[in-house]
């Protein structure tokens, strides 16, 4: 993703923009292999409605970023309803009251912009694009959907068949994400986390308007918002159309929390999935920390022995050495919640898929046994850092890890802790986090077993 | 992390591909839309091996992009298809210098990346770095391109790999659908062939053969090397002087290529997949060479006909009709004329009508052509979006390899904006009937047997029939 911004004289703005990418970022000190800070300029503002604003002045390109996250996702969800938010996140395009049907997109286009949004199980977020001087319009643009959404039946029909199809393109087409979706929902019994964002096809075909009226009204008041914006423009002018477009828009009891927690896993759980294929894929998936957990970043730096890069543990054990796979790929990502320690693993043909999760249960048995080496602590936090950086080169980029901390972290300044919670990372902690999320009874594992011919019937 | 985004993500072409642009308010006929680079110089080192280099130094990071102009697939011998993609993923597999696991730890141990990969025009790399790594990168850079050795044992299992990555990527139809759709469309033409090599073609090729293809294709004459970012151009100068001085000049092996034509009538490929739920399709033609005049007013057309969300196409397949989650139209960045395509994906049920309205909308663009607000829009639509292919290192270290490649000015980029604001109602028809023929298509359907084939008679005389399992293309 790249992105940017700037109001006042848009037209001479790339000049600027290229040539002073000023900004924010980061007293890069010396990287010293140690710890060069980051910390950014957020000035915040909370409207009256509770609708709150990051802004960050990035005046690199003519353009700004400006991010809504919302706080719901699936996890928001229940049985019969599933898929809902992700739903939402393609009906909020489908007319309010001033801008009905297809009318914001052309509105945004027509004007320079672009967009585009996002769910997890977590956050919807919609992330407009667009070059400053459209600043006016994107306020009234995003007012009229969040004060007033239109549910035009004919429009929720409609989009309900885009969403089959892309269940259609990016589950049932995909295998990875096939068997990833049964992985999931085997490893929670509980926890909402267990169902997947886009939802199951028969809660698609039948939820109803009513659910969606109750859930806009529930997760998508300004109160349950926070708007990141990124990129060149002046800070007073837009918290001034901010109080104009957005404050007015009333607020709304706040959600009720999700409770639930996913009880300790007891033993190992096996799920195969049966299919016309060419090859056999690989899942394992052990339980870990949520993003606000303090093992969440030794979690992470562990990632980076084990999974990044060619010199890593297992890409050298089963790609380079062993060669019984072709890929191996995974990890954690931030979740409110504890999510999963992911391993996904391409087998090259004809290996069995059992030596593979044998090597790979070696090798977490090493990291739980043996501290790694200072140079291998030190290479996997450099990169953790490198990526870090490198996660934030755009408005775009910017403005969704600054809503990623704000949401899933708890808080935004979390970002500018980052660093150093890398750089204070021991090789105990490593051994202490992989004893604690790696033992066997914590694990879910999945198979795709190939079929050679598939069913008549498509997916009954 | 699991998400589900709204639209697909805009293809990271390099910078100008589609879709981007700088500002002007509609109906507001633009002033200056000048776009000023930052500085940068362009040389060449005695043994021909081309250099720009441009300082920027908000982050501490230097980003370097490398084309190898003559070590793309076109150079790949028929039937050795996938040797030029070999090449190039293993020139880190071991140097004189290093081993593969060496090259590895080093990168990883200072964070950097490195990527490498060949197109059918041309092999390049990517590669990122902190600042205060720079000479090692720059060493790196000089050992892996100058000095790879091909290790028997990394050729064979790079080897395996992309077979079996071959397995993998078919059953993503998505993944493989313009593989197909270069066969039907290009025929024996270079960019006909895969440059990912096919089942069979891979395991034909030996190391020696590698050898012998680095050796006629990798000279410094053909390189080019772009660097942007945090570092000071006389020091850097310093070091790729010392890094690739020694690296001999030779004559590289430059196969002359003629532009595609398509061949007469309408031509169907029907891929069967016996799993498929959906039915994945690709038609269009040979499109037009990135050097043409024409490919920066194309864009504005395009714009409108199938390169953003709100295009006559995505409007009528997916916002209109729901038939597909999305739908694009696009032209390929080609040495020569490369393709023009028009592509989407349906549920089995809808395979038909949704190829109908396809043909429909791609009639109705030459029927009712754009009106001067579409021409508006779209041109405010590539301004606005224009900064941000141009925001970082690697997207501006990638913009001037490509300009160097394609032999366009410096120019080329400034005054991109100005040609598109300049395009008239009446160049706007003229390269509708130029570039988005009606009749002479390619199709490719990816889809069940039983649900392709009763559509496939209404799309051309003829028909070719393959199943996905058959290996190539």
């Amino acid at each position: 993703m790249t992105e940017s911004n700037a109001m006042s004289d848009p037209r001479s703005g790339l000049t600027r923009l290229l040539k002073r990418q000023i900004g924010f970022i980061a007293l890069l000190l010396a990287w010293a292999y140690s710890a060069p800070a980051l910390e950014f300029n957020v000035q915040t503002h909370q409207l009256t409605n509770g609708m709150k604003l990051l802004l960050l002045e990035d005046h690199g390109i003519p353009n700004v970023a400006m991010h809504f996250f919302y706080r719901v996702g699936s996890r928001n969800e229940r049985p019969g309803i599933t898929g809902l938010s992700h739903f939402f996140e393609h009906m909020m395009f489908n007319g309010a009251r001033r801008f009905g049907p297809g009318k914001f997109d052309r509105a945004m286009e027509d004007h320079g912009g672009a967009n585009n949004a996002f769910t997890s199980v977590d956050l919807t977020a919609y992330q407009d694009w667009f070059p400053t001087a459209a600043m006016p319009l994107i306020f009234e643009l995003e007012a009229d959907r969040i004060a007033s959404l239109a549910f035009e039946p004919r429009m929720v029909e409609s989009e309900r068949g885009v969403v089959a199809n892309e269940r259609r393109l990016s589950v049932d087409n995909d295998n990875d994400s096939l068997l990833q979706e049964q992985l999931v929902a085997a490893a929670f019994t509980a926890h909402p986390y267990g169902w997947p964002v886009i939802g199951w096809a028969s809660d698609i075909e039948t939820w109803k308007r009513e659910d969606l009226i109750q859930y806009f009204k529930t997760y998508y008041a300004p109160n349950n918002c926070v708007v990141i914006i990124v990129g060149s423009f002046q800070p007073a002018e837009v918290i001034k159309l901010a109080q104009r477009h957005l404050q007015p828009i009333p607020p709304q009891p706040a959600p009720a929390p999700v409770t639930t927690r996913e009880p300790a896993q007891l033993g190992e759980r096996r799920v195969q999935v049966q299919k016309f294929a060419q090859l056999p894929i690989l899942q394992v998936a052990y339980h870990g920390p949520g993003a606000r957990d303090p093992d969440f970043v030794p979690m992470s730096v562990l990632e980076y022995v084990l999974l990044r890069g060619q010199s890593s543990r297992l890409y050298q054990r089963l790609v380079d050495k062993e060669q019984v796979a072709n890929s191996v790929q995974g990890g954690q990502s931030p979740h409110i919640d504890p999510f999963l320690f992911e391993f996904n693993i391409q087998p090259r043909s004809g290996v069995d898929t059992g030596k593979i999760e044998q090597i790979l249960y070696e090798e977490l048995d090493r990291v739980r046994q043996d501290l790694v080496s200072e140079r291998e602590l030190q290479k996997a936090k450099n990169t953790a850092l490198s990526d870090f950086y490198q996660s934030m080169k755009t408005i775009r980029e910017k403005a969704d890890q600054l809503g990623y901390y704000e949401v899933v972290f708890g808080d935004y300044h979390r970002l500018f802790t980052q660093v150093d919670l890398i750089n204070r990372v021991t090789r105990e902690d490593l051994r202490r986090v992989a004893q604690k999320y790696f033992p066997a009874r914590n694990r879910t594992v999945a198979v795709l077993v190939p079929e050679a011919s598939a069913p008549d019937q498509t997916h009954p | 992390m699991i998400m589900r985004f709204r639209n697909f993500p805009m293809p990271a072409l390099w910078l100008l591909a589609a879709c981007c642009a700088l500002v002007p308010v509609p109906g507001d006929a633009a002033q200056d839309l000048k776009i000023n680079l930052p500085p940068f110089v362009t040389y060449q080192l005695d043994n021909g091996m081309t250099v720009r280099l441009m300082e920027r130094h908000q982050l501490p990071l230097v980003n370097f992009v490398w084309i190898m102009k003559s070590g793309g697939g076109i150079c790949d011998p028929a039937g050795g298809e996938g040797m030029a993609s070999l090449t190039v993923q293993l020139l880190r597999q071991g140097t004189a210098n290093r081993t593969a696991a060496q090259i590895s730890e080093q990168l990883d141990f200072v964070g950097g990346s490195f990527r490498a990969e060949a197109s059918h025009d041309y092999a390049s790399g990517s590669a990122e770095f902190v600042s205060k790594d720079a000479a090692l990168a720059v060493d790196l850079l000089a050992d892996l391109l100058c000095h790879p050795v091909f290790p028997e044992e990394e050729v064979s299992k790079l080897i395996k790999q992309e077979v079996d990555g071959i397995a993998e990527a078919k059953e993503v139809p998505n993944e493989v659908l313009d593989r197909y759709y270069r066969r039907l469309l290009f025929g024996a033409h270079p960019y006909g062939r895969p440059v990912s090599g096919t089942e069979t073609s891979l395991p034909r090729i030996t190391r020696e053969q590698l050898v012998k293809f680095y050796q006629a294709q990798y000279v410094p004459g053909q390189l080019i090397l772009s660097v942007v970012g945090d570092f000071k151009t006389e020091e850097m100068r310093r070091q790729l002087a010392v890094a690739f001085g020694g690296w001999k000049a030779r004559e590289a092996v430059v196969p002359v290529l003629k532009p595609p034509q398509a061949s007469p009538g309408s031509h169907v490929l029907l891929v069967e997949k016996p799993d498929a739920t959906q039915t994945f399709f690709r038609l269009g033609s040979v499109g037009l060479a990135r050097t043409s005049p024409d490919w920066i007013p194309l864009q504005v057309v395009n714009t409108l006909f199938g390169g953003r969300f709100t295009s006559m196409i995505n409007t009528a397949l997916r916002i209109d009709s729901g038939l597909t989650y999305g739908a694009r139209s696009g032209f390929s960045s080609s040495l020569v004329a490369g393709e023009f395509f028009i592509g989407s994906f349906t549920k089995n049920e809808t395979t038909g009508p949704a190829l109908v309205k396809t043909l429909e909308v791609l009639r109705s663009l030459h029927e009712k052509g754009v009106t001067d607000e579409q021409l508006r829009s779209a041109k405010n639509y590539l301004e606005g979006q224009f900064g941000p292919t141009l925001e970082t290192n690697d997207q501006l270290a990638g913009a001037l390899a490509e300009l160097a490649f394609f032999g366009l000015a410096p120019e080329y980029l400034t005054t991109y904006l100005e040609r598109v604001e300049a395009v008239t109602p009446e160049d706007a028809r003229r390269l509708i009937r130029e570039h988005y023929p009606l009749e002479n298509l390619s199709v490719v359907l990816i889809g069940q047997g039983k649900v392709i084939e009763p559509v496939a008679a209404k799309l051309g005389k003829d028909i070719q029939k393959k199943s996905i399992t058959e290996p190539g293309f």
